[in-house]
């Protein structure tokens, strides 16, 4: 017997809140159409934007969220958010399947190596203090939850930081990764030597090798290699595995509890199954919207690029005029897919580079991404779609609001999200680019980051429930 | 230190008075489809974060009798989803969840 009720119900649109969401989507759309009017290229980057609307409506609908998959799973034991990203992985597989098949895939692998799990751990630590992954972050400031702008604005930074990290830190790396990037014969205008995380690349992570499942089969079928490797058995069965876990240690006792079951037969394990699946009606929505619209995202941005014959932005923005901001290469970050924090480090590198700090001798930027002036910057402005298609929908339902953090979530959002920045970094991606991205597309490596990601988020929630006792011990109290 | 709390094997925590965020009440309020029932404690916390709404009331939920209710009221609308389904796993029920302008009333009752 459980109700939610919303007193008094009115009009879906037709309140304060639904007049600002329809204004704000005028708005993006008449842009949309006089960025077209002036270059119909534009598409190419309002692809991006319109996509990132859509994950942010969906991502708000089912409150989809990697840290609370992970901290409700440890620390309150509902598995409700861990079975949505589950049910979006699986599909995900499949639409990522359709696209490769059709040679639109725009996937890269990431090397394999310990780097995955370490960045996983170290981002998953972080994420349970922030109280939102890197996309969990956005769709929250969506919602007014400056506490998650704050978290936004640590991660940007932190990466741009951690990815330009000064000669002192040389000493902290291995010599054999300064012999391996001295032998890469580099431009000179990057420093590949010099600094950290470029000897971490060019001298540990460039000398690593990775793949899809479907790299391996190699059978001359693509269709085999894609379906049966990739999906089936490189995102389905072992998301089918993570499910069935899942149901044995969470939802099981409960449904037979209520159910009062003491001799459950096959069936009615099935059913309980079914109902952990279908228990959240809106995060499985969201999953299924998620992966259906991520697939589609790879097919329009790959389609784009055969019409345009480009292997990257940077091609179409030399062609428009704009060559601010390109790497050396004459590129920008492009991944054709949902991502997440690469372009956030971008927005934090352009502010340093700004403020005069040259971060453009590095290989993160000075290579490989850029730092593109963020109204041009397609990524980035998926992500602030993701924000707004947040914010429209939140507006709607009359839940926006705008929400101060406290010195303790403000400290938690600051160190959190630089954790978080640098595990990205580190792992090469956030629960979206490394994990979600990834394991759909055959990529293993994804696996391995979200078996760090749990890990770091059990020791994040046991360190968050002893800083709760620990706040509270000694008083006759638990306020905080 | 608290990271030396890390490393160190916890006491089991003694029930303790509540005050501050969770008080003690004794309060009827009228349920929709439930009636009417008494509230014991009232959980507070607006304007926190996840994940600690959802352990403020497991808190509450222990230190309750059998029977006792437990008000949440939150503007954390992850808070507000999965309290219900905590509920599956912990010794309580949830009776019901009112919207009342920015928050939600979330009333949870301790049964074994």
């Amino acid at each position: 017997m459980s109700s939610v009720t919303s007193a008094p119900e009115r009009a879906l649109f037709a309140h304060r809140g639904g007049y600002i969401a329809m204004g704000l989507t005028a708005v993006i759309t008449l842009l949309s159409v006089i960025m077209l009017a002036q270059d119909a290229r534009w598409v190419y980057l309002l692809v991006y934007v319109w996509f990132g609307l859509i994950y942010g409506i969906f991502l708000q609908y089912g409150r989809f969220c990697m840290a609370s998959a992970i901290r409700d799973l440890f620390a309150v034991k509902v598995p409700r958010m861990a079975v949505g990203v589950m049910i979006a992985t699986a599909l995900f597989s499949l639409t990522a399947g359709l696209v490769t098949v059709a040679g639109y895939s725009t996937f890269h692998a990431h090397p394999l190596g310990w780097h995955i799990i370490i960045g996983g751990l170290i981002f998953g630590f972080g994420m349970v203090f922030t109280g939102g992954c890197a996309s969990g972050s956005l769709y929250k400031s969506g919602e007014g939850n400056m506490n998650s702008m704050l978290v936004l604005l640590s991660i940007s930074f932190s990466m741009a930081l951690f990815t330009d990290l000064g000669s002192w830190s040389n000493s902290l790396a291995p010599e054999s990764w300064a012999v391996s990037a001295a032998e890469k014969g580099m431009p000179d205008e990057l420093s590949v030597t010099d600094g950290w995380f470029d000897l971490f690349v060019t001298g540990y992570v460039w000398d690593l090798t990775g793949g899809t499942v479907a790299d391996w089969f190699k059978s001359g079928n693509l269709w085999f290699d894609v379906f049966v490797g990739n999906a089936l058995l490189g995102a389905i069965l072992p998301t089918i595995a993570i499910l069935i876990v899942l149901y044995l240690t969470t939802y099981r006792k409960g449904f037979m509890r209520r159910n009062k079951l003491t001799a459950p037969a096959m069936g009615d394990e099935l059913r309980g199954f079914w109902g952990m699946l279908t228990a959240s009606k809106n995060t499985a929505i969201a999953g299924l919207g998620l992966g259906i619209f991520a697939g589609l995202q790879m097919w329009a941005t790959g389609a784009l690029r055969e019409h345009y014959a480009i292997f990257n932005f940077g091609e179409l923005l030399e062609k428009m005029g704009y060559t601010n901001g390109l790497s050396i290469q004459g590129t920008v970050f492009d991944p054709g897919y949902w991502y997440i924090t690469t372009q956030e480090a971008q927005l934090g590198g352009w502010i340093l580079d700004l403020a005069g700090r040259d971060v453009t001798d590095n290989v993160f930027f000075g290579l490989e991404n850029g730092i593109p002036n963020p109204l041009i910057n397609a990524p980035l402005l998926m992500s602030l779609g993701i924000i707004l298609g947040a914010s429209v929908l939140a507006l709607i339902r009359r839940e926006f609001k705008w929400k101060k953090p406290n010195l303790e979530t403000a400290v938690f959002a600051i160190v959190g999200g630089a954790l978080m920045g640098i595990g990205a970094r580190l792992g090469m991606g956030c629960n979206v680019g490394a994990f979600f991205a990834a394991v759909t597309n055959g990529d293993l490596s994804g696996w391995i980051f979200l078996a760090g990601m749990t890990l770091g988020g059990l020791a994040g929630v046991k360190a968050f429930n002893l800083w709760m006792d620990w706040r509270t011990r000694g008083e006759d109290e638990f306020a905080l | 230190m608290f990271l030396f709390e890390l490393f160190r094997p916890q006491p089991p925590r003694q029930p303790t008075r509540r005050q501050g965020v969770c008080v003690e009440v004794a309060e009827q309020v009228e349920l929709p489809e439930v009636g009417a029932v008494q509230v014991r404690c009232r959980v507070a916390c607006a304007g926190e974060g996840c994940p600690k709404p959802q352990l403020l009331t497991l808190k509450a939920l222990e230190e309750c009798a059998d029977g006792g209710v437990v008000e949440v009221i939150t503007d954390n609308l992850s808070a507000v989803e999965t309290i219900p389904s905590m509920m599956d796993s912990y010794a309580g029920r949830h009776l019901a969840t009112v919207r009342d302008g920015d928050v939600w009333r979330i009333y949870v009752c301790r049964e074994r």
